[in-house]
């Protein structure tokens, strides 16, 4: 199940901002810290998130393989 | 200075690609190296298939006009990716051969899926060519000041080139050497960017915010003026399609191993995550605020010289001078080389491995032929494509990209997920939705406002959404479901108990 847990973490992020764009803009241009506004924060999460998913994953396979 | 660089680019993958040629003797060389790359080139090579010139010019663009909404075009390969890695390159790896097309095959029967798949694989490769040779051609066009036919000419004649004589590993040491100059050029032009500002953020960003066209900061969200349903319909369609690109696909039976094949998806993760957030955090914003008004980037009618596609590469005139300019120039061409040779490969597979090798002649083929007929369907494809390209002058193509990405997401995508995780799918199910995500995703692009009026020339288009395919994955899921719930027949029974070669084996 742990696959489709990451997978689905990823597209919630992605849905955010499909989603925010629409229906709520202001919120996701509310500022947060310095230059970043809350889109550009989910913008940084959802291109960082994966990376750490993915080298989870890669470990836990690897793990799964020597077992 | 542009052209010198230019010249070198073809002069390398020139070189390249007669090395490759002497590897490449037999059909598992032609289509996979042989599964001799390694991880990490791979995953270069993922990346350098997947970043095209709509990437570099097309978003830096959007994010001028658009602002903070490039994030729908910037955010769906991420989570592509995540599919990929997470849910389907240990299957891909573990039952497939030279197209995704074995994956399905392991557990449906095999003629009508190769049928289907060939012409999915076929349309879609086809339509997302003439994309990227229309951009390549109008590019060349702005950045040699070569015309746009022999500009057309050039790249196609130059892909033929590649994928015939060079086959996969040629394609992939053009891709590899793309995706390494593509970071190095994106690092050096954000840095430099920066460099301008003192590498103060806010101070980049208050000329951007002072600059942008809309009036608005440049990170406010809502520039693009999407409804919910064309939004969800844009993101999704570029997730799914791009997780059912058949050229990104095939790349995964490039590799030895499942282990390197889900290492190769993350290593194109990162370059891929990398580059995107140089273009939104610095680039974007650097075009707005250095190139958006200057008038020396600007022509005789006051609007920016070439459009708004060229802001990078004024972008990189304006910080870095006529040599770097001549860089980034050929970086951008070498970046559209890669895509179109990844595609045809990707085309040529499905018509001879999935439709001559397999469904005409029943898996009695030689490799002789096999890769004879190879390389005569790239010529074939090479011609074809040159011919859309001229035709197809002056098209949007950022908005046909993501038209074409239905297709993949309403054909490949559905079929190769339920094939891999739902025990229900027949095949019945999987053709006639797989045909009903086809027929759909075509008739609502050649109905929509982008052919329908933009090409026919009729006044107003029959679907008025400019963003239909949720409604082709939609179709093409929910067919798949009903067909396959409803199939009794005896090669559905035999479909569903042979699912079992789709569970996990230990040895991956």
């Amino acid at each position: 199940m742990l696959p489709w847990l990451y997978s689905l973490f990823v597209l919630a992020l992605f849905l955010v901002l499909m989603t925010g764009v629409p229906i709520f803009p202001e919120a996701l241009s509310k500022p947060v810290a310095g230059i970043f506004n809350l889109g550009m924060v989910v913008f940084a999460l959802l291109h960082t998130v994966p990376l750490a998913l993915a080298w989870l994953h890669l470990k836990q396979r690897d793990a799964q393989k020597k077992d | 200075m542009a052209i010198a660089f230019f010249l070198l680019i073809v002069a390398v993958t020139i070189g390249i690609t007669f090395f490759a040629a002497r590897r490449t003797r037999t059909a598992d060389d032609f289509y996979v190296a042989s599964g001799r790359v390694g991880g990490f080139s791979n995953g270069l090579a993922i990346a350098g298939d997947f970043i095209s010139s709509v990437t570099l010019l097309g978003i830096s663009a959007t994010i001028l006009s658009n602002g903070f909404d490039a994030v729908i075009y910037l955010g769906a390969p991420l989570v592509a990716f995540s599919i990929l890695i997470f849910l389907m390159t240990d299957k891909l790896k573990e039952l497939g051969r030279y197209t995704f097309t074995d994956i399905a095959c392991a557990r449906l029967q095999e003629r009508p899926i190769r049928i289907f798949a060939a012409i999915s694989t076929l349309v879609f490769a086809m339509m997302y060519l003439m994309v990227q040779v229309v951009g390549a051609g109008a590019l060349i066009q702005v950045l040699f000041g070569i015309p746009y036919a022999v500009a057309v000419v050039i790249v196609t004649t130059l892909m033929v080139f590649y994928v015939a004589i060079g086959g996969m590993l040629a394609t992939t040491w053009v891709q590899i050497t793309k995706a390494v100059l593509l970071v190095l050029g994106i690092t050096s032009l954000a840095l430099l960017t920066l460099a301008e500002f003192n590498f103060d953020f806010t101070a980049l960003y208050a000329i951007a915010d002072a600059n942008h066209p809309t009036g608005n900061p440049v990170m406010q969200a809502g520039g693009l003026d999407l409804s919910a349903f064309s939004s969800l319909s844009l993101g999704l369609s570029l997730c799914f399609g791009l997780a059912g690109s058949p050229h990104l696909l095939m790349r995964f039976f490039t590799v030895p191993d499942a282990r390197a094949a889900r290492q190769s998806a993350a290593v194109a993760l990162g370059a891929i995550a990398f580059v995107n957030m140089m273009i939104f955090f610095v680039i974007g914003a650097g075009g707005t605020a250095l190139v958006h008004g200057n008038t020396a980037y600007q022509n005789a009618e006051g609007t920016m010289e070439g459009g708004r596609n060229m802001v990078a590469m004024h972008l990189a005139h304006a910080v870095g001078g006529e040599i770097f300019f001549g860089i980034m120039a050929a970086i951008a061409f070498a970046t559209i080389l890669a895509v179109v040779a990844g595609l045809t490969l990707a085309a040529v597979s499905a018509l001879s491995h999935d439709l001559y090798a397999n469904a005409i002649r029943r898996g009695q083929v030689t490799e002789r032929e096999q890769l004879r007929f190879s390389r005569l369907a790239t010529v074939f494809l090479g011609v074809a494509v040159m011919v859309l390209g001229i035709a197809f002058e002056g098209q949007n193509i950022a908005y046909l990209a993501s038209l074409v990405m239905a297709i993949g997401g309403s054909t490949n995508f559905p079929l190769l997920i339920l094939s891999i995780y739902w025990r229900g799918l027949t095949t019945r199910g999987a053709v006639i939705g797989g045909a009903t995500g086809l027929v759909t995703a075509i008739a609502l692009m050649v109905l929509g406002p982008a052919i329908w009026v933009g090409v026919f020339g009729n006044s107003e288009p029959i679907v008025d959404e400019a963003y239909p395919a949720l409604f082709a994955i939609i179709a093409a899921f929910g067919t798949m479901f009903i067909v396959s719930m409803l199939d009794r027949s005896p090669q559905a029974a035999s479909d569903r108990e042979r699912f079992r070669v789709m569970t996990p084996r230990a040895d991956v």
